[in-house]
């Protein structure tokens, strides 16, 4: 089947996978995060495994990863952080507690403020002193899944990380399917 | 469409003429050869029966979770390390497990991308074109293309493959039975920079259908290959295409959720019954004339091993030495280019153009080996692993200039691959880790690997040609993931290698056992040597044949 050419260029994207990886997932669990996650998915609904400050701070982090760019939204405004507190209740709640310290680390980082005090650009600085740590790596693979994974997880609201990239969500396609077709 | 209610249940306890241990590209070929010959046949799959309703678009569940290639039971880790001198460990970080298959009725040719490869005459007797190499198993088979090419042509009308005849192509005896599938972008692009350079770009042939074919419909071109299983049945999958073809004979009783841990020998030294696990967990024994193991090329040595017993001290079937040894996964390397009109690579399916210009050994480059080079999406094909793994250069992986990398790749991206020889070695293998142990007390697979520096300068030449074909064909940027050592594979060869001696070979021609009358052994295991890549159109092909012969045994008393 597949031709990856190695598990580390599997792995390259995502720098730190490790305690969020392929066995530490579970079907059931993704399911049930899924089901929760969908219901919670009104920008307005209250948080549920985490606080509304750690969202805010997990949203800013999120930003980071992938920024409103151009007058499109970003990762937080795209639904990220409901993925993840949906993925904190289920199959990712051993790492919660690494992901919470994670945050006041960047607090404790900050200077004088805290991380959501700064502007972008500082927030930058600081998460640049932590992007090779565990904590980071997490947050990364959970932010690009709760951009671009089945709405039904919670994230990619109204499908506005398929818009970002093009991709339409249909069964069917028929050629030309690119520009380059019939090029052959 | 729930799983089918099995036609018939035979007794565990009255001896069925075989039991085939996987449903996959080869065992599914096996169950229905021999089902339709006449003959009762239990298939045991530690997968459960999933079919094309079960089947969807879902990243998480496919790849983050690896569904499909998870023991549905229990956790059953494989260690890997890269030299006999090294402690193995369970890969940590995630990703896919060492040795990669899918454990489902159909086994890896429900998830595989369909590419469908004939081997050429070449294949079957390099050793005797080129001369030895030494301290390697560098080995002629004791077959011919000759001699697979009517099973060659059975897999391909009888599975559906999509193709046209290239350039290089071996001798065929019969077209392929449906036109190649339509040409993507990526397949136009390799082929206009491989026009560029005076290369040969050819129609991939593939497993999937590009017309509607013995009942199935033609592929929708939905995407969700590679990886997946097909919703539409299109794929030319076991599941989808001979199965049922078996079920349908009521003589074929296909036990989903079946792990089998031992095959027993009688005092005759015969194997009687095959030891599993069903569903529940529950110890169960299957009676039968005869035992065919078609479990891929890390299952198969793996439980040979474990069946070691009095008479066999070593493992079953292994007075040789050999069960596990001449592991081959095939070289692989990755180039990727970006493009400046959409690409959109993510629709259809993996590859429609291949390159076979590098085939052969050519002295020239100054080591063993040759290969071919096709265009793809690669793990890009689908949003959330093209998000995760788009390696475009952006670093840190995160910001600004990321988001327009995964925004603009997504739909002008186009993967190149490289695939290459493996040379046999012996140091290269599956063994049973001597600590880890699944949940059942069953000894994790080890695999010992590193590809042979023939190998990698293989895949280090290919992927230069890809670079240039790209940038041939108008690409406006390029970049290679690193060619190192490979430490997974999803190509399982050479484990139980075919041959006339008995002493440096573990079945013989026939797929039957140099040690046990009655034991066959035909899957990827059997291969001598790794072709270029794309093993399972001769995987099937021998599945074929070895149905044939062993048929003709069973008809004779000879098993």
């Amino acid at each position: 089947m597949s031709k990856r050419s190695s598990r580390r260029t599997f792995l390259a994207g995502s720098g730190h996978l490790a305690g969020a990886g392929w066995l530490a997932l579970h079907g059931g669990a993704i399911m049930a995060a899924a089901r929760s996650a969908a219901a919670a998915a009104d920008l307005d609904e209250p948080w549920v495994n985490i606080s509304a400050t750690d969202a805010a701070r997990l949203g800013a982090v999120a930003d980071q990863v992938y920024p409103p760019l151009d007058g499109a939204p970003g990762a937080e405004a795209i639904g990220a952080v409901r993925f993840m507190d949906a993925a904190f209740g289920g199959f990712m709640a051993g790492p919660l507690p690494m992901v919470l310290a994670g945050l006041d680390d960047l607090d404790q980082r900050s200077g004088a403020d805290d991380f959501l005090s700064l502007g972008f650009d500082d927030r930058t600085a600081v998460l640049k002193q932590v992007e090779a740590t565990p904590f980071f790596g997490i947050v990364h693979m959970l932010t690009l899944c709760g951009v671009f994974a089945l709405p039904s997880y919670g994230g990619n609201r109204d499908q506005q990380g398929w818009k970002a990239i093009g991709f339409e969500s249909r069964h069917v396609w028929q050629p030309p399917f690119g520009a380059y077709d019939a090029s052959a | 469409m729930p799983a089918p209610e099995p036609r018939v249940r035979f007794p565990t306890r009255e001896a069925v003429d075989f039991v085939i241990v996987g449903s996959g590209a080869s065992g599914g070929v096996l169950a229905r050869e021999l089902a339709t010959a006449g003959f009762d046949v239990v298939v045991l799959e530690q997968g459960p029966y999933r079919t094309a309703a079960d089947f969807g678009h879902d990243e998480l569940k496919t790849f983050l979770n690896g569904e499909m290639s998870q023991h549905p039971g229990w956790a059953d880790p494989q260690t890997f390390r890269e030299s006999a001198d090294q402690d193995a460990t369970v890969p940590g970080g995630g990703g896919p497990p060492p040795a990669m298959y899918a454990r489902t009725v159909g086994g890896a040719s429900v998830h595989f991308s369909g590419n469908y490869w004939r081997m050429r005459p070449l294949d079957f007797k390099e050793r005797s074109l080129l001369g030895p190499m030494s301290g390697t198993g560098f080995a002629d088979w004791p077959i011919s293309y000759g001699e697979l090419e009517p099973y060659y042509t059975r897999a391909e009308w009888e599975l559906g493959v999509s193709g046209a005849p290239g350039p290089f192509d071996p001798p065929r005896s019969k077209p392929y039975p449906l036109p190649p599938m339509p040409v993507k972008s990526s397949g136009a692009l390799l082929e206009r920079g491989a026009r560029e350079l005076g290369l040969h770009a050819q129609p991939a042939p593939v497993a999937i259908l590009s017309k509607p074919y013995r009942g199935r419909p033609a592929c929708v071109h939905c995407g969700f290959c590679m990886g997946f299983g097909c919703e539409m049945n299109a794929k030319s999958s076991t599941l989808a295409s001979v199965l049922p073809e078996a079920e349908a004979t009521g003589r074929c009783e296909i036990r989903p959720l079946s792990t089998v841990y031992h095959v027993d020998v009688n005092d005759k030294g015969r194997v009687d019954q095959v030891r599993y696990y069903d569903a529940e967990g529950v110890e169960q024994a299957q009676k039968a004339r005869a035992v065919i193991l078609a479990a891929n090329g890390a299952e198969t040595p793996r439980l040979l091993l474990m069946s070691a017993s009095t008479a066999f001290p070593d493992g079953l079937a292994n007075t040789s030495g050999l069960v596990g040894k001449y592991l081959m996964g095939n070289g692989h390397s990755v180039s990727h280019a970006i493009f400046p009109e959409p690409v959109n690579d993510w629709k259809s399916i993996q590859v429609t153009r291949i390159i076979h210009d590098f085939y052969e050994t050519d002295p020239q480059r100054g080591h063993y080996g040759g290969g071919g080079i096709d265009a793809r999406p690669l793990i890009n094909a689908t949003p959330v692993m093209h998000a995760l793994t788009l390696s475009g250069g952006a670093v840190p992986r995160w910001g600004r200039e990321f988001r327009r990398e995964v925004d603009f790749g997504f739909g002008h991206h186009v993967g190149v691959l490289g695939s290459t020889t493996s040379v046999p070695l012996e140091r290269n293998n599956i063994t049973l880790d001597p600590v880890l142990k699944d949940a059942k007390g069953r000894p994790a697979i080890r695999m010992t690997y590193r590809d042979h520096d023939d190998d990698l300068a293989m895949m280090k030449f290919l992927q230069d040609r890809g670079v240039e074909i790209m940038q041939a064909a108008g690409a406006t940027k390029t970049w290679r993931e690193p060619v190192v050592p490979q430490n997974f594979h999803a190509h399982l060869l050479g484990t139980c290698r075919m041959g006339d001696d008995p002493s440096t070979s573990v079945v013989d021609a026939g797929h039957r056992s140099h040690d046990v009358p009655n034991l066959f052994i035909c899957d990827g295991s059997s291969l001598v040597s790794s072709g270029r890549g794309q093993p399972t159109l001769t995987i099937q092909a021998l599945a074929f044949r070895a149905s044939e012969l062993i048929a003709e045994a069973a008809r004779k008393n000879e098993i």
